[in-house]
């Protein structure tokens, strides 16, 4: 039976290794032109090459943006662009004007085309229409229901993808020029400047904020309904998050998924995997289109609401068997007695409590205060690279702690 | 070059009166950003003003329980002679393909409209015309016009659109604030700057235009032999102001050359009736990398 594709965002190179190690079945990347986030780090021909040669030696896929809306001086060079991206081995163009479907599926029958969700495409026939041009998916609109999405699967042979986690835009995609007007950054080309999160008033109304600003989008609780109703792939959002972002969302939804098929899924699980996405996550959430119509609970209505917590810790470096001693680089405070967490790209958490720190020559520290600072901290078990350590987190329900 | 009016009101005498024989009217529940008509309004309008081109916008999204009755629509759509059906969702060239319809579709997706590709692209679909985006400079509109066989309507005069919504975004935030949403119209300004913007609110969900008029005379000397139709947008002008923007352009396209002087002096006039010398993307081009 084929799995449900895990999907993850990979601004750079670290971003792509993480993603794939926790959990991302395929990630998608922008090079370093004609993607929709042009102020990304993004990938060079030469990058995105190795980023191929790494996830393809894990049996997994790279999809490379090409999603801007072109203008007229963009067209010079990128069917090129596509030839060298096609040399470079990508699975799939995700585009979102049209004139590149039918061209990319002439000249590189083998790559796949994925129709952006730039395109806002919102019912069957439209979805037919792309595929008929040779797309071989499309990434359907934030806007539709769970039902409305069921209906276009029955309807159609092309594979569908869907968002499920991370920041919505106000407005249909593509239907949006407000960076345009306020900033003179187009937002159809990648210089999104986020205007929909600025303050307003109104003229005759002055002691109300009034923001356009939507919630996050967590669809953590109903993994099992998006695999039943047909969807191919499940789609974060954000490839300008931390590492930290990325590797807790994935390994979260990595184990919904996980469990869905394995005939384990609980309440309590979903609830679980929603708590820690809770605590990664700077703003609130919901379920936005995909039950009711957007209403006032998904938006914010008084400025920004961005918190941010300290939970990162650091990062694993190395482990030494023979001292038996993890290797961190720091990302927060902590310090001797706190209780912390270490999960891995494989699922696992070990909880423990920091009982000695050391730094690099082995001198005793009571605290680690510096970023980057790379520390030494005694641990029995064995943990591997690039697993990240926060702080231990508890979910409290009834005052009982359930994690 | 030719008149294309979106007015703010049904009857359009005043308009026909001074010579305008293009209009432009939603189709109603399936449009956007105008004023629309029924199905049984548009059909009287084609026998009240046959010599009148009439173009009717589809231009919201499509979603999959309204596609029965905009198929409905385009078949009637098929005997009533339209000059132009503008469309913003891809099921309209999908159905007018799968149907051989042969219907005028024009393609009007706002901001999209900003390459001779795409153009070539929907033309091959059967697409002869096409609405440019607001947000591209004049040398771009003749260089995508130059490329393709499109013809061409360009947004001249009107409160350039911004953004829409599938969110009912004034009555949530009334809820919020548990008040009562009274007006269909809002003005809001940005609280740390100094842009204003206007909201309104359908059954389709929330628009906003940018707070100052488009007064596009100025781009008009070198767009005049490029471009099919200049586009005006009735909404948010006082309706004399509107009348006499309207006779303004009906002179200057009597005309096929303007000394400097000339230039100048329409230019002038025109923004002493909008109160406006707003020129929007026509000669400011947008950036997108920031580094």
């Amino acid at each position: 039976m084929e799995r449900i594709e895990l999907l993850a965002p990979a601004g750079d190179f670290e971003r792509l290794k993480i993603a794939l190690m926790y959990g991302a079945d395929a990630v998608y990347i922008g090079g370093q032109d004609y993607s929709l986030r042009a102020n990304a780090t993004n990938f060079s021909l030469d990058e995105i090459k190795e980023a191929c040669l790494f996830a393809h030696n894990l049996k997994k896929r790279v999809y490379l943006t090409v999603n801007i809306v072109f203008h007229e001086e963009d067209l010079d060079g990128v069917f090129l662009y596509l030839e060298q991206a096609v040399a470079a081995g990508i699975d799939a163009f995700i585009v979102s004007d049209p004139f590149l479907i039918r061209y990319i599926h002439d000249h590189f029958p083998k790559v796949e085309v994925h129709v952006s969700t730039q395109a806002s495409t919102t019912n069957e026939e439209a979805v037919r229409f792309y595929q008929d041009e040779g797309a071989r998916r499309v990434v359907l609109a934030r806007e539709l229901s769970c039902d409305e999405i069921r209906t276009i699967i029955e309807k159609t042979q092309v594979d569908t993808e869907v968002f499920i986690h991370g920041a919505m835009c106000t407005f249909y995609s593509g239907r949006c020029v407000l960076s345009n007007y306020f900033t003179n950054r187009d937002s159809n080309r990648g210089g999104c400047s986020q205007v929909c999160r600025f303050a307003f008033q109104f003229e005759d109304q002055k002691d109300h904020l009034f923001t356009m600003a939507t919630k996050d989008l967590n669809m953590s609780h109903h993994i099992k309904e998006l695999i039943a109703i047909g969807v191919k792939s499940l789609k974060i959002e954000g490839r300008m998050r931390s590492h930290y972002y990325l590797a807790t969302v994935l390994s979260c939804y990595r184990k919904l998924i996980d469990a869905v098929y394995d005939g384990t899924l609980s309440e309590e699980l979903e609830k679980k995997m929603d708590f820690l996405l809770g605590r990664v996550a700077n703003r609130q959430t919901s379920t936005h289109y995909y039950f009711h119509e957007a209403d006032e609970t998904d938006q914010y209505y008084t400025g920004r609401q961005e918190i941010s917590n300290q939970d990162f810790l650091g990062v694993v470096l190395d482990y030494d068997q023979e001292r038996k001693e993890v290797l961190l680089t720091q990302r927060n405070y902590f310090k001797v007695g706190d209780e912390v967490e270490i999960f891995t790209p494989s699922g696992q958490t070990i909880s423990f409590i920091v009982s000695k720190i050391y730094d690099e020559e082995h001198n005793l520290l009571d605290c680690a205060r510096h970023p980057e600072q790379k520390l030494w901290l005694p641990l029995d078990e064995i943990v591997p690279k690039d697993a990240m350590m926060r702080k231990k987190i508890r979910m409290m329900e009834n005052g009982e702690e359930k994690i | 070059m030719k008149l294309l009016i979106c007015p703010d009101s049904k009857d359009v005498r005043e308009y026909v009166e001074r010579g305008v024989d293009a209009f432009l009217f939603g189709m109603d529940h399936f449009s956007v950003n105008m004023l629309s008509l029924t199905l049984t309004e548009i059909k009287q309008f084609r026998k009240n003003y046959p010599d009148c081109a009439l173009f009717v916008s589809f231009n919201k999204n499509i979603f999959p329980e309204e596609l029965e009755q905009v198929e409905q629509l385009l078949c009637e759509f098929s005997h009533l002679s339209l000059a132009g059906i503008l469309f913003y969702d891809l099921a309209l060239v999908r159905l007018n393909e799968k149907l051989q319809l042969h219907l005028p579709l024009v393609w009007n997706q706002t901001h999209m409209v900003v390459n001779h590709n795409a153009c070539n692209f929907y033309y091959d679909h059967g697409v002869s015309m096409g609405v440019m985006a607001s947000e591209i400079t004049v040398p771009e509109i003749v260089e995508i016009a130059s490329s393709s066989s499109m013809k061409f309507i360009v947004p001249m005069v009107g409160y350039p659109i911004m953004a829409h919504s599938r969110r009912k975004l004034l009555s949530n935030y009334f809820k919020f604030i548990q008040e009562e949403k009274k007006k269909m119209r809002y003005h809001l300004q940005e609280k740390h700057g100094k842009v204003d913007l206007y909201s309104e609110e359908d059954a389709t969900g929330t628009t906003f235009y940018f707070g100052s008029v488009l007064n596009g005379t100025k781009a008009f000397f070198e767009l005049q032999e490029v471009i099919e139709y200049a586009l005006f947008y009735e909404k948010g002008i006082q309706h004399e102001q509107f009348l006499k923007m309207v006779e303004l352009y009906q002179e200057m396209m009597q005309r096929s050359s303007f000394s400097q002087e000339e230039k100048e002096y329409y230019i002038r006039k025109a923004t002493d009736i909008l109160g406006s010398n707003y020129t929007g993307f026509f000669f400011q081009k947008t950036i997108y990398k920031v580094k």
